[in-house]
Order: C-alpha cells, then structure tokens, then sequence
C-alpha cells in the first residue's frame, strides 16, 4: 500500500466522514514517507563512477601492469562491500544489499580476471564452488533475499558449467545448495519466493545428476513429491507456500507438456521396468503426506488438500489411456482449485484454477482437433461449460468474493 | 524508525569484514600461487596446430590446439591390457602426460592414468582431462587452451605463422600456466 494512495483514499474518507482530520492525520503518521531523492544522489553518482572506471578498465585491461590490475579489482569489490554498508546505514537497506551483491559479483569476476592474467582456462568448478560458498555466507549475514538469489543463481551455473565442460556431476555445488541455502529457507523461512527459487535450483541439480547418471528424467516426480510432503510437514509460512506452489506448478505444466508431445516423447515409448522404482520414495513420500492431511484436525481444510496430489501424479506409468490420463488429471485438479477457492473464499485458488481450467481446455483443444476431427461434442461442451461456469462464476464473484480480496497466500 | 529488533540492523559489520578480508586475501593468494607457478616453474616448450586466423579478429583470446592435444592410447602405460578398448571408459579421467625434449620441444614421452604409476625422475608431467576421442586417440584438455593476445605488442603477428612454439611454465606442484609464444 503506498502512501500517495493512503494520502488520496483518506481524503475521500475525510469526505465521506468515516474518518476525522485527527484520525487522518494519525493513520498518516503511521506510515511515514520514506526518504527519497536527494540522498540516493550520490549513490548514483557512485555507481556512474563505478562504471566508468570498469568501461576504462576494460578498454584497456591488457597495458595495465598485472599487480595493479589485482589491485584493482580488490579495491572495486571492497568499495562495494563498504558502500552498500554506508547506504544500509542511512537506511538504504535496498540498495545496499544491490551494492553488497555487485561486491559479490567482483569477486567473481575477479577470480576469472585472476585466471585471465595467466591465460589459465579453469577446467574444474572448484573457482565457482568458492564463489557460491562466499555467496552463502553472505546470504545468512545479510538475510537477504538478493544475496540468496544471486547464490543460487551462482551455483546453478557451476552446476551447469561443470556438467556441460566435462560431464561430470558436482556434488558439492548440489549439497551446498540442498544443504546451505535449503537450511537458509528452513531456519529463516522467508516468503514463498526463496523456497519456489531453491525448489528450481534443486530441480536443475537433480536433472543433471539424472542425466549424468544415465538414469530416466522421470525421477524428478520424486522430488515432486518429497517437495509437496515437505510443505505438508512445514509450520504455515511463506515458504510452505513456495514449496507447494512448485511442487504442483511443474507438476501441473509438465503434465500438459505431456498431453502435448506425450504420445512421442515419453507415453508411446516403452515404460522401463526400472523405471518402477520410482514408485517405492515416490509412495512413501505421498504416504507421509496423506497421513499428515488426514490426521490434520482441521480435516476440512486438510483432506480436501488430497486432490493437489492429481498434478504430482507420475501418470506416464499407466499403460492406457494415453494423454486422457493426464487431462483428466489436470483437468480435476483445475475444478478443485476453482471450486475449494470459492469454497474457502481464496480468490488466488479461484483465479488459478480458471487460468488451470482454460489451459486444460486449450491444450487439449489444439492437440486432439487434429487427430479426431469428430470429437467436437468434447470442444462444444467443453465450450458451454466454460461458458457456464464464467457466467456463474461472475454471479459468485459479486456475491460471495466481495471483501475477501487477496485472503490467504496460496498460489496454485 | 531505527527498531532494534529489525534484524536489518543487526550490527553485521564485524562478520563483513571477515568475509570481505576472506575474499581478498583468496584472490592475493589465487594470483600469488600462479606468480609462483610463473616464476619457479621449469620452462617446456609445446608446439600447437596453426591458430584459426579468424580467433584474431574475433575476441581477445586464441584458441590454441597443441601436438600433445591429442594422446594415441596405446601411449597410456598403465590403461589395463584387458580393457575392451572402448574410449568412452575414458572419458573425463585425468591423464599425466610425460613429456621429453626432442630438439628443443617438448613431446610426448609416455602418458598413465595414475599419478602413483609415473617411474621416478620421467621428466616434466602435464596434467590434463580427457574429454572425447576419436579411432585410438583421445582428446586431452590442459587449461592451456586460451591465450589472451596483449594488444598491440607485435604478439599478433607471431600469431599468424604456420606453426607456433608456445612456451608453459609447471610448477612443482602440477600447476601448469601458458608464458606466451616463443620468440623465433
């Protein structure tokens, strides 16, 4: 909520005399301006200074004696680190934590400067594994969201680099990201966004680790899995949220990605028996979960939770049916979200599942008009449903979500 | 507006600077240990494969391909004589090129697979990664695989010949490092 439209909002309630000038007034105080302006100057300047230099630097990187050059880059990334202390300390805490990750980035920077002067090519991702740990460091120092971005950003690439350079899988930087930024998002547990980053990057790590290993890429169903029971067994916070909303996110377009290109890709071919080992941590996991929705006392609220299991489903296994499996799955699992969403009086759950429900319909739309032609009762009645459902949706909207706007944190 | 249970001002600075002082002094002692590479390390002298002239237009690095790039694997002492021969099984395996000095440029000698396997006193030992083959050779990478042209030092020109002598330094602890092209 911004000032300028309390200032605004609060004039008109002055109007309307809900509120009086003293009421306004005091309601004002409660949300100071924040400064702005003439203090952020210099920081500007600073950073235009900054990149003068670099643009200098960089023009003329290779005349510049080797030992001024190291000195150099220690010198901007110290300037960093110490400038976004100054800013934080005049209450810049945004920018601050801007300019303590540009001190980050030097350091990086640096080390493949260092390696430059040498004509040295670094075939390990030892260089990067220190530059993510410095990361990490940083992230619990500073608590901050930036930072944890930025390391984990940092160790995908190390991942990345290592696997596409020499094919080989690093463990560490996939255990520094479970372990380090994953004890970050449990210890602090900050808003959904960190736990929804650390689930993509532990997703990325395990792709690569699944395919170094040779082993199917349909074993990220499994992390799925654990990604949802996890959430189930998290405390209510942000990153409960960020975690589930992943977890059924990815579950939900990889599931569509299926009906697309399913039938070439993964449900005509052979199933491998060993891909049925999936079944044994994927169950277990599932088990976990579903006990935990059961036993929950608020068994209203908790059962009905059941049916997001509908996206995580490894549904590839069923030998019939074909792509029909997953529609219908996520076509269920669409309904759930609009109808528990007005259930609960969540506009989020309502809005994605109309979102869920018309991405359903699209997809199976363009994939099944051109090999059944004759299936158009599906698409006329899929159509009146659609067109039902927003008519009454519209009649709920105005009735039942008036008031209730933005209750709750759910996304998907 | 300063509350002091925000842990946003939690006094951090101490930390800071610990990790900040971290971060220097890895890149001194990053720089430090490739000096020392640089100035202890025992001189060979690698001939590579004509530079694609294109690199020199093209990014401020050339992209350098040496004799010893490639490693026929019958070469490799110590690769087991019951291996089925598939080059695959080497893949990303580290290998330690020995080297000897034929005329003033170093060769290869004799290549293992284990360090532990090189007889004592062999001569200068590159270490390199394995990444790919072709028939019976496979393709080995040093490290060495850049070299950053200064601008403007002539060192282009040396560039464009047929055939280049690139003088390596290794240092006592196996850190090998690209001096620049051997002056004609």
């Amino acid at each position: 909520m911004s000032r300028k439209w309390l200032e605004k909002e609060g004039r008109r309630w002055l109007e309307l005399q809900i509120i009086t000038q003293e009421q306004l007034e005091q309601i004002l105080k409660l949300y100071p301006s924040k400064k702005f302006g003439i203090g952020v100057l210099p920081i500007f300047g600073g950073l235009l200074v900054g990149l003068g230099v670099l643009t200098f630097v960089a023009a003329n990187w290779q005349e510049i004696p080797q030992w001024f050059r190291l000195g150099l880059i220690i010198a901007v990334m110290c300037g960093f680190y110490w400038s976004g202390e100054r800013s934080k300390a005049a209450g810049y805490h945004r920018i601050g934590e801007a300019l303590a990750g540009a001190g980050l980035l030097t350091f990086g920077a640096g080390i493949f400067l260092v390696g430059q002067m040498y004509h040295l090519t670094s075939y390990s991702v030892i260089s990067f594994l220190i530059w993510g740990i410095v990361g990490l460091l940083l992230t619990y120092l500073y608590r901050s969201r930036f930072m944890f971005f930025l390391t984990t950003l940092i160790l995908v690439i190390a991942q990345s680099y290592g696997y596409l350079s020499f094919i080989s899988f690093s463990y560490a930087a996939a255990l520094i990201t479970l372990i380090g930024l994953g004890g970050f998002v449990w210890l602090r547990s900050p808003k959904w966004m960190e736990a929804f980053l650390l689930s993509g990057a532990l997703l990325v790590h395990l792709l690569y680790f699944l395919n170094e290993r040779n082993w199917n890429e349909m074993w990220f169903y499994v992390l799925l899995a654990f990604l949802y029971a996890l959430s189930d067994w998290m405390p209510a916070s942000g990153a409960k949220q960020g975690f589930r909303s992943f977890a059924v996110s990815i579950g939900f377009l990889y599931g569509l990605w299926m009906v697309m290109v399913g039938d070439w890709l993964g449900l005509s071919m052979k199933v491998p028996a060993s891909l049925y080992w999936i079944l044994l941590p994927y169950a277990l996991f599932m088990g976990v979960s579903i006990w935990k929705k059961i036993r929950n006392e608020d068994l209203d609220k908790g059962s009905w939770t059941i049916v997001e299991w509908l996206p995580l489903l490894p549904l590839f296994l069923v030998k019939t049916g074909g792509i029909y499996v997953y529609l219908i799955a996520l076509w269920l699992f669409s309904l759930y979200l609009l109808f528990y969403g007005y259930r609960i009086q969540n506009r989020r759950y309502a809005n994605w599942g109309t979102a869920g429900f018309i991405a359903v319909v699209l997809v199976a739309y363009t994939k099944l008009t051109w090999a059944f032609m004759d299936k158009s009762m599906f698409f006329i009645s899929a159509g009146l449903l659609l067109l039902g459902l927003s008519g009454w949706l519209y009649r709920r909207n105005k009735t039942i979500l008036v008031g209730n706007e933005g209750e709750g944190g759910h996304d998907e | 507006m300063m509350n002091k249970r925000d842990p946003r001002h939690r006094n951090i600075r101490p930390w800071l600077v610990v990790i900040v002082l971290m971060q220097a002094l890895f890149l001194l002692a990053l720089a430090g240990s490739y000096h020392a590479a640089h100035a202890l390390g025992e001189e060979i002298r690698l001939k590579t494969a004509p530079v694609d002239p294109r690199d020199l237009f093209y990014g401020d690095y050339v992209t350098l391909r040496y004799e010893i790039s490639s490693i026929p694997v019958q070469r490799i002492a110590d690769l087991k004589p019951d291996s089925d021969g598939d080059i695959e099984d080497l893949y990303k395996r580290q290998i330690y090129v020995v080297l000897t000095e034929e005329e003033g440029i170093h060769r290869l000698k004799q290549a293992y697979l284990e360090r532990s396997n090189i007889p004592k006193g062999s001569g200068p030992v590159l270490r390199g990664i394995i990444q790919g083959g072709w028939n019976d050779e496979v393709n080995v990478k040093y490290g060495l695989e850049r070299y950053y042209v200064p601008e403007g030092t002539g060192t282009e020109l040396e560039l464009r010949q047929e055939e280049i002598i690139m003088r390596v330094k290794i240092a006592a602890w196996g850190q090998a490092l690209i001096v620049g092209p051997d002056h004609l």
